[in-house]
């Protein structure tokens, strides 16, 4: 499927944050709803050919998303987002960090803020995530345990895929 | 630029993991360490890619909730 909606990627290293942009052919209601609902994150969050899993949703300021997501060979990834400050259907704030199965959020590893905006752009839609880490040691320690994790692997995996797919 | 604030860059550098210097009498030697830098332009790549991919997930499943989106 080929797409003209816009599409921005921003780092900024000296704040330690990256920030998305990005355009849905879709009303803001949908695009929140998608967000928002577990039934509905467990379709899209995870990219391909991983698979997301929801064990636990509670959306509301206090509460928290516990997910998982699992590659072809059954490799599992946990994580716990927990929700911060919501305002239906503009924005939502919250803590992402790596936890365990059963939901306890792995301390040794910082966790980042996610600040979530959502627009409307005609009959369109833009959100907006601005992704911040507490400080570059931090950033530092996500990355160091991205390589261990194998995680990158995956993605590199599906790096040269869609190399393929482009050429 | 003054000594402080060069002082200053090079510290955050440091912490960052990205150089590594070494003082030997009044002369400091940097070090780049270009698989730190590496590393970072990388996961940062991978972090971009992961957006694009999630985010092509989600354009499929908004296009099959959304009818009169189908068409464009």
């Amino acid at each position: 499927m080929t797409n003209n909606l816009l599409f921005d990627f921003i780092v900024d290293k000296k704040n330690n944050t990256m920030t998305i942009k990005r355009e849905f052919a879709a009303k803001r209601k949908l695009v929140w709803d998608c967000y928002t609902k577990s039934e509905l994150l467990d379709q899209w969050f995870a990219p391909k050919p991983l698979k997301t899993r929801t064990k636990h949703m509670d959306f509301r300021e206090g509460g928290y998303w516990h997910y998982v997501m699992v590659t072809p060979d059954g490799e599992e990834y946990w994580g716990r987002t927990d929700y911060q400050t919501i305002t239906p259907i503009d924005n939502y704030t919250a803590l992402d960090g790596f936890s365990d199965e059963s939901g306890v959020i792995n301390s040794e590893l910082p966790r980042s803020k996610w600040d979530v905006t959502f627009t409307d752009a005609s009959e369109h839609s833009i959100v907006r995530t601005v992704v911040s880490f507490g400080s570059t040691e931090e950033l530092e320690k996500v990355i160091e345990m991205g390589m261990q994790a194998g995680m990158t692997s995956t993605l590199e995996r599906l790096d040269e895929l869609l190399q393929t797919l482009t050429k | 630029m003054a000594l402080p604030s060069f002082m200053k860059h090079i510290r955050v550098l440091e912490a960052a993991g990205l150089i590594v210097s070494m003082k030997v009498g009044r002369v400091r030697t940097c070090t780049l360490r270009p698989d730190r830098l590496a590393a970072v332009e990388r996961w940062f790549g991978e972090q971009r890619l992961l957006w694009e991919k999630r985010y092509d997930n989600l354009d499929n499943l908004l296009a099959t909730m959304d009818g009169e989106n189908n068409d464009e």
